[in-house]
């Protein structure tokens, strides 16, 4: 099964936009921001959304209530929709599947503090409704009016590539003719302090990519991103995109999925064919749950626009063979390769046509 | 749409404060006899009633596994049991599939009390939490290679999971898959749904003229679903169609026309070519909210008929959230199966407004196809159709 | 509790505006006798309906049991201000 990505939005950590992503694909790594956070003894670094990238009164202005991470989610997927240039005429026919890991959970501890502070009986209403794995799903459908189907998905290692197979089994069966389907994650500051005391953040901010240790190094962020899949050819599409078979064979690029929250990372060195010409984006958005999303939005790029950029921090203690230069290349396909905490193994691929 | 390719339901697997077994719970439902009572299982301030399962699974597992876990676990071993133990055999890949609410979220109340107090709080229940979710573990305990996926679609999560479980399989991802859903008794929902003013201090009454609320509830409802393809034997059941489709409405409230229930019950029907006459009974999602049992009975009369037979089975298990819709599919598949549903037990006072009017003592049904219906938060619409094979 | 009802009503524009986070309105723009929900006024809707009434109960004790009379008494904040002089237990 496959289909045609003829959409996409992103925002991250260096801002809202496809031209902020492609930009941050060309200027390569940058170091996080550092913030104190409750119960940490250091400053802990963290790629977040600026607040500028979240404010768009046309879009946001009927969401007041909304959370951030509904926010994120509702922009990107705006902007998908529009790249693809769909309009409110094809919103019967449209599915939506959203994948997070973590979902709302800087709601979930709010509705705990209502619960702690005015007891069981004065909670909040909205703070619940908004806790909800589902709540962003439900804001996109409204803000785009999409009527087909709606999933959201969670899962620790493999969220999007769970949503991503959803999506091409609602195509393939007709269950609606174009899919949105995307990531979102966010931090707050409960998952930052756990962050801190569970995983290896590296002192300098920068992290370690290509270590695949037992215990990876890596630097947490947030985002949303989403892509408008269509059974059909448009020749403005980004990519043909299905679910491969690991081990990957035969790409021009290798994307090493590894995000350093899925505990060892060893694995991933007997992954990559010798010699393979391999990268890893998740430097610039930040590690994520369900980050394979955002290495994916990297690929669609690299497909459309003829390059192969370099990854951001290209230092490898394995002697891979780690694109260091940004530099035009007609690439026909790039895999997608991740690792679960369990040594499960999923891909994605992408092709030009 | 395409022509179905066949999914057989081969086990059936349930575990609700109706029963802990398919037996329990025929038992219940032919006495129309239920039990709802105060919360027992934490404490809470909040009176109202509610419906438990009387029985702690796999007790020594208690603090290991969550209680959702250990839920999904005893249905999921009943299911398997009547489909002969098909994850015994390493030739086939089997799928897991299945929707909670709960399960999903860090939740944990002594962690959060701890963080607040800048206590270093544990970090036992964030890793028991990481350890994996819901589908993934059942995977794990079970040794089955194939996919998995949760499905956190609110109170429709069950039946979406059922959904996508029967996608799976026509795509020929795995051969059979164990669909459905789980939840446990939580305060968090507990208090959550009590702050939106629609939970009931009485026994629920769904579609009832008096309705004041739902009850929650919890459990785990599982079908073992096997594509035809992979299996030369026939069954008796059939996973004939799954409909799914968006209100775009509101963050809790459905659409006053319930334009996505239309959409999710028409779609099902053509995709499993089935035709309305055909339906012998409809298990609706009847959670006893004014809002829910207005909008869903009112197009379930427009497309069924008045007349049709109808029931909600809330009112034996109160709204078990994501494991509502995966309890439902197999109290449809048991009814279909057994030839008669139950009374839909808490309803007495039709209302005028509504159209349907459930049942109020356990009747046979004709027919070769029932239908069962789950409407979520966030504006999710489901409906599934299981069909006998004479 | 406020000692007269003019400071009872701005306390509760006040409390309006911040437990629904309605971020482009300020308290004084809120008229005495303005309809707090449907399409003329505020525009205020069922989930906004059931957040006042915990912010009724968190800052008055107040318990709105049955929607039909929340309805009447969340019509405006002349009707808010007035069952909260009579009822307030806080």
């Amino acid at each position: 099964m496959d289909a045609r990505m003829t959409g996409m939005g992103i925002v991250c950590c260096r801002s809202r936009g496809l031209n902020a992503f492609e930009q941050a694909l060309r200027a390569g790594w940058v170091p996080p921001t550092f913030s104190e956070v409750p119960g940490i003894d250091r400053p802990v670094p963290a790629y977040t959304v600026p607040p500028e990238a979240l404010k768009d009164k046309t879009v946001l202005g009927p969401m007041r209530r909304a959370d951030r991470l509904s926010k994120m989610a509702v922009l990107a997927a705006t902007d998908a929709w529009r790249d693809a240039g769909m309009d409110r005429a094809d919103s019967s026919e449209v599915g939506l599947v959203v994948a997070s890991g973590l979902g709302p959970h800087v709601r979930t501890f709010e509705f705990l503090d209502g619960i702690l502070d005015f007891g069981d009986d004065s909670a909040s209403p909205t703070v619940f409704s908004h806790s909800v794995h589902n709540a962003a799903a439900s804001y996109i459908t409204t803000s785009l009016q999409i009527l087909g189907p709606v999933l959201t998905v969670t899962d620790f290692d493999f969220a999007f590539q769970q949503a991503l197979t959803a999506a091409l089994c609602w195509l393939e069966e007709g269950r609606c003719a174009r899919v949105l389907v995307g990531a979102a994650e966010e931090l707050g500051q409960v998952m930052l302090h756990v962050c801190a005391r569970m995983v290896d953040l590296p002192p300098d901010g920068r992290p370690k990519p290509f270590e695949f240790s037992d215990s990876p190094s890596t630097v947490p962020g947030e985002g949303a991103v989403f892509f408008v899949l269509s059974a059909e050819e448009s020749g403005e599409d980004y990519a043909a995109v299905s679910i491969g078979s690991p081990p990957a064979r035969d790409a021009d690029l290798w994307i090493m999925d590894a995000q350093g929250l899925s505990g060892t990372e060893e694995g991933y060195r007997e992954l990559a064919p010798a010699g393979a010409s391999l990268a890893n984006y998740s430097p610039l958005t930040g590690g994520m749950m369900s980050g394979t999303a955002f290495q994916c939005a990297a690929a669609a790029l690299s497909l459309r626009n003829g390059m192969r950029y370099a990854s951001p921090v290209p230092e490898n203690p394995h002697g891979l063979n780690v694109c260091r230069e940004t530099k035009p290349a007609e690439l026909e396909k790039i895999s997608c390769l991740k690792l679960g905490a369990s040594g499960e193994a999923a891909q994605i691929d992408l092709r030009r046509r | 749409m395409r022509p179905s390719r066949t999914v057989w339901i081969t086990g059936l697997g349930v575990v609700s404060a109706a029963g802990v077994d398919v037996p329990e719970t025929l038992s219940a439902f032919d006495q129309s006899s239920r039990n709802p009572s105060p919360v027992s299982l934490f404490e809470t301030a909040l009176a109202c009633p509610v419906f438990e399962v009387p029985l702690d699974p796999f007790p020594q597992e208690n603090g290991r596994w969550s209680r959702t876990f250990r839920l999904a676990m005893l249905a999921v071993e009943q299911a398997l049991k009547e489909a002969g133990e098909i994850h015994r055999d390493p030739g086939r890949r089997i799928g897991v599939c299945l929707g909670t609410t709960v399960a999903s979220q860090l939740n944990n109340m002594e962690f959060y009390r701890a963080y607040r107090r800048n206590a270093n709080p544990p970090l036992e229940p964030v890793r028991d939490f990481l350890k994996g979710n819901l589908a993934q573990n059942v995977a794990r305990s079970l040794g089955v290679r194939g996919p998995w996926a949760t499905i956190v679609n609110a109170c429709s999560s069950g039946a979406d999971a059922i959904g996508l479980g029967l996608d799976w399989l026509r795509a020929g991802l795995c051969d059979a898959v164990i669909a459905g859903g789980a939840d446990e008794m939580n305060r968090v929902p507990l208090c959550g749904f009590h702050s939106l003013g629609i939970v009931s201090d009485a026994p629920c009454a769904p579609f009832d003229l008096h309705r004041s609320g739902l009850n929650l509830g919890e459990g785990a409802g599982i079908l073992v679903l096997e594509a035809a393809s992979s299996r030369p034997e026939k069954a008796e059941l059939v996973l004939a169609g799954y409909g799914a489709a968006c209100d775009a409405h509101h963050l809790t409230a459905p659409h006053p026309e319930g334009r996505g229930l239309k959409r999710a019950i028409e779609a099902a029907m053509e995709f499993s070519q089935t035709s309305y006459d055909e339906v012998a009974f409809l298990n609706a999602h009847g959670t006893a909210t004014r809002d829910n049992d207005l909008v869903e009975g009112r197009v379930l009369a427009e497309l069924f008929g008045p007349g049709v037979v109808a029931l909600s089975t809330k009112g034996y298990t109160g709204h078990a959230l994501g494991g509502a819709g995966g309890m439902e599919a197999v109290f449809t598949a048991l009814a279909l199966r057994e030839g008669w549903v139950p009374a839909s037990v808490g309803f007495e006072t039709p209302d005028p407004d509504i159209g349907i009017r459930p049942l109020r003592r356990k009747t046979g049904i004709e027919g070769p196809a029932a239908v069962s219906t789950s409407l979520a938060f966030g504006g999710n619409n489901a409906a599934i159709v299981i069909r006998r094979v004479a | 509790m406020e000692t007269s009802l003019d400071e009872l009503k701005q306390k509760l524009k006040e409390l309006v505006v911040e437990s629904l986070a309605l971020e482009d309105v300020e308290p004084s723009e809120i008229e005495d006798d303005m309809p707090l929900f449907g399409d003329e006024g505020l525009g205020l809707d069922s989930l906004d309906a059931v957040e006042l009434v915990v912010m009724l109960q968190r800052n008055y004790g107040l318990d709105v049991k049955e929607m039909q009379k929340g309805i009447e008494i969340f019509r405006s904040i002349n009707t808010l201000a007035e069952y909260v002089s009579k009822n307030a237990t806080k």
